[in-house]
């Protein structure tokens, strides 16, 4: 019957395209489908199953009972989680400028070195791919207070021991100068690649017109870096909002509470305490808090990042 | 055919009567230490001998962390539905461990086996014994112990012309002490003393002395912050502070390795830390009573092995708890470390091992005990002291008032 219709041959083309487009379809999503379980089982699986539990109390063991908004209450009146995030926000206040604006010095510096560049490259990024528990412990015995060698050397010197670990302030000024230590390659690593992706052109352009080194870094180099720029600094707000490895490490949260941050929190209330529910309520909050962040970033980028340079 | 099919069920029904020790023999349980696994290969041997006499298998699985944890990662076995049988498990963790239905009680095992269970219970202290029954149950036995003692650096009280002091020792005696043994050695201060830090059962012990806990007997009050428990941490603040005689206590510096290396001259610890004096060679050690502030009353913690109410073996792992406690097992297992329960033993392997002196004080029951402070909120009241001692002693907060909140944290731990 469709014979005779003479729609047969244009019929069979338009099945024909619309059955390879659904095979490419089909080969994407294929394609796209490991990453998409893994994402599924392990990232918003997790967020939905924690977001389920702010609302049970649970302690593995017995059956999770339903206490409707009591664990947010519980938390919004708990002093040691308040005094989490104020420590979590002083930690992203010290750490997120140290590793986006040294970072970004360390990478110019390196990227402008004609002698010894991979030498230096090396030197700032070894740091990232070592154990950070096992440097920690070195470091912790490098600046313990009484027999640490950095207070040896100080005392050499005529000095006195200085409480690196040991006093409430000090303690974050040790956490900084241990993460920009041990972190900063990454973000060094992430500012030297957008640096060598500026097409020379920029460069020769503004030679020619006469530009400082100066006024050729805050006028070509800077807004074109601002892509990498908006990525690191989204990253390490990230990052330093789950801020867990340094204080547990070197400090523990201590002295007293004083180093004490929400990843520290929801460790030891989930795992040390078993009180899944709350953890799960603390850790749903902190994900609502860097959710809110992240899209207030993404908002401000059009006031600062420009993509259209190419 | 009926005859076939009465003969066929019958050879099913002898078959199964055989097949039942066959899979007895046949069963696999698993059994969980706490601790680095460096025992592994002994407990692995030993245990072949429980399998050459039951045909019963045991996979041993070690989780190095301190109780609080190694309750929490327990749990989460169980929840994960994991096969665990058998699992050790200390004073700290007991209560909680009983509370929430964790294990199964053994008074069946020890009804069906007299002898055995007899044989234990005549060689263990009564208090010891007691920490495992709970509302007329029996669950473990009891495996073995700690208590507290100042450990001496016998070479730093010679170089100071100091002698161990006598079991009576006091405050002041102590304070005397500790200024004699507070030097200067090339430039690096020598400290006389290691104030008990980020160790809940050592810190206790000092308080039980000057009658003081950190929680009322039956668990439902906090005390911490009675007159009796503030000047006791305020001992320790002036220590360090005050008299300068201490280090500030720090995360990860190993207390135990500085009285090893002579930047400490005493602390306090139970028997544990024979095992980093032998590793060092270290014999040059001595141990004493802590200071008699108010009384002497010794703090114990106990451990023992316990059958998890989860487990398919019921049986098999009730006859593995017998095993583990018996005197070749614990003769062949505990050497330096913990104190063995069975008074036999301890006397018979603290002498063996021969450090530190005065090593009878570990099992000469002279002086009267008392079990740890554990409710079932253990790792909560636990972090919450630990975090007041590190107020206290590391960022010298005012001492009641940090106590005072410490309590109140306390009785809302306890609240539930």
């Amino acid at each position: 019957m469709a014979e005779n219709t003479g729609l047969a041959r244009p019929g069979r083309a338009t099945r024909y395209m619309r059955n390879k487009r659904r095979m490419d379809n089909l080969s994407g999503y294929l394609f796209l489908a490991p990453a998409m379980s893994g994402y599924l089982l392990f990232i918003f699986g997790p967020i939905v199953l924690s977001a389920v539990l702010s609302f049970f109390n649970y302690s593995l063991i017995q059956a999770p009972k339903f206490v409707g908004l009591g664990n947010f209450q519980r938390m919004f009146k708990d002093s040691l989680v308040s005094n989490s995030f104020v420590n979590t926000f002083k930690f992203l206040l010290i750490l997120v400028p140290i590793h986006c604006v040294l970072g970004l010095v360390l990478a110019f510096m390196v990227s402008r070195t004609r002698r010894l560049q991979s030498a230096y490259r090396t030197a700032i990024y070894f740091p990232s791919i070592v154990t950070t528990a096992s440097v920690a412990i070195a470091w912790a015995y490098l600046f313990s207070t009484d027999t640490g060698v950095i207070n040896y050397f100080l005392r050499f010197m005529g000095g006195s021991n200085v409480k690196w670990l040991t006093d409430p302030v000090m303690a974050y000024v040790t956490i900084a100068l241990f993460s920009f230590w041990k972190f900063i390659g990454t973000t060094f690593l992430y500012y030297y690649i957008g640096l060598k992706n500026i097409p020379e052109t920029y460069y020769e352009a503004a030679q020619i017109d006469g530009a400082s080194t100066m006024r050729t870094f805050f006028s070509v180099t800077l807004p074109l870096l601002t892509p990498t720029a908006f990525f690191v600094v989204v990253t390490n707000v990230i990052g330093v909002f789950q801020i867990f490895d340094e204080p547990f490490l070197l400090t523990n949260g201590g002295p007293g509470s004083a180093t004490r941050t929400v990843a520290l929190e929801i460790y030891e209330r989930a795992f040390l305490q078993t009180k899944i529910g709350y953890g799960a309520t603390i850790s749903f909050t902190l994900f609502l808090i860097i959710l809110a962040v992240t899209i207030f970033q993404f908002m401000g980028q059009k006031k600062w990042v420009t993509y259209d340079y190419e | 055919m009926r005859k076939f099919l009465g003969t066929l069920l019958a050879l099913c029904l002898i078959l199964g009567m055989v097949a039942v020790p066959a899979l007895a023999e046949g069963t696999t349980l698993t059994l969980a230490l706490i601790g680095d696994g460096q025992q592994k290969s002994t407990l692995d041997s030993l245990l072949t001998k429980f399998t050459d006499e039951t045909g019963i298998k045991v996979e041993t699985l070690y989780i190095n962390s301190g109780w609080g944890e190694y309750c929490t990662k327990l749990q989460t076995m169980i929840a994960g539905g994991d096969q665990l049988d058998v699992a050790i498990m200390a004073s700290e963790g007991i209560q909680m461990f009983v509370r929430m239905g964790i294990p199964a009680p053994i008074d069946d095992y020890i009804a069906a086996n007299p002898d055995t269970a007899k044989a234990i219970q005549d060689d263990v202290s009564d208090d010891l014994e007691k920490a495992f029954i709970f509302d007329g149950k029996t669950y473990s036995f009891p495996f073995s112990f700690n208590n507290v003692f100042m450990h001496f650096n016998m070479d730093r009280l010679k170089e100071a012309g100091v002698e161990v002091p006598k079991g009576n020792w006091t405050k002041d005696d102590l304070l005397a002490m500790c200024q004699k043994l507070t030097t200067e050695k090339d430039g690096v201060k020598q400290y006389a003393i290691a104030v008990p830090y980020n160790e809940y059962f050592c810190m206790e012990g000092w308080l039980y002395n000057n009658g003081a806990s950190y929680l009322n007997d039956d668990y439902t009050k906090a005390t911490i912050n009675s007159p009796e428990s503030v000047e006791m941490f305020q001992l320790w603040q002036d220590l360090i502070y005050k008299y300068g005689y201490a280090p500030i206590p720090e995360v990860n510096v190993n207390a135990i390795q500085q009285l090893i290396d002579g930047q400490v001259a005493m602390g306090s610890w139970g028997r544990w830390p024979t095992t980093s004096y032998i590793n060092s060679n270290f014999k040059d050690v001595s141990i004493q009573y802590l200071p008699n502030f108010k009384k002497n009353e010794l703090i114990y913690g106990v451990d023992g092995f316990f059958v998890m109410k989860t487990s398919k073996h019921q049986d098999e792992a009730k006859k593995l708890v017998g095993w583990l406690s018996s005197p070749e097992f614990e003769g062949g297992y505990l050497g330096d470390g913990n104190v063995p329960v069975l008074q036999s033993l301890a006397a018979q392997k603290c002498e063996a091992l021969g450090i530190p002196q005065n090593y009878q004080l570990f099992y000469n029951g002279e002086v009267p005990m008392k079990q740890v402070n554990a409710p079932v909120s253990f790792s909560e009241v636990s972090s919450i002291v630990l975090r007041a001692m590190s107020e206290i002693c590391v960022n010298k907060a005012d001492v009641q008032s940090t106590l005072d909140a410490a309590a109140d944290e306390i009785n809302q731990a306890l609240a539930g």
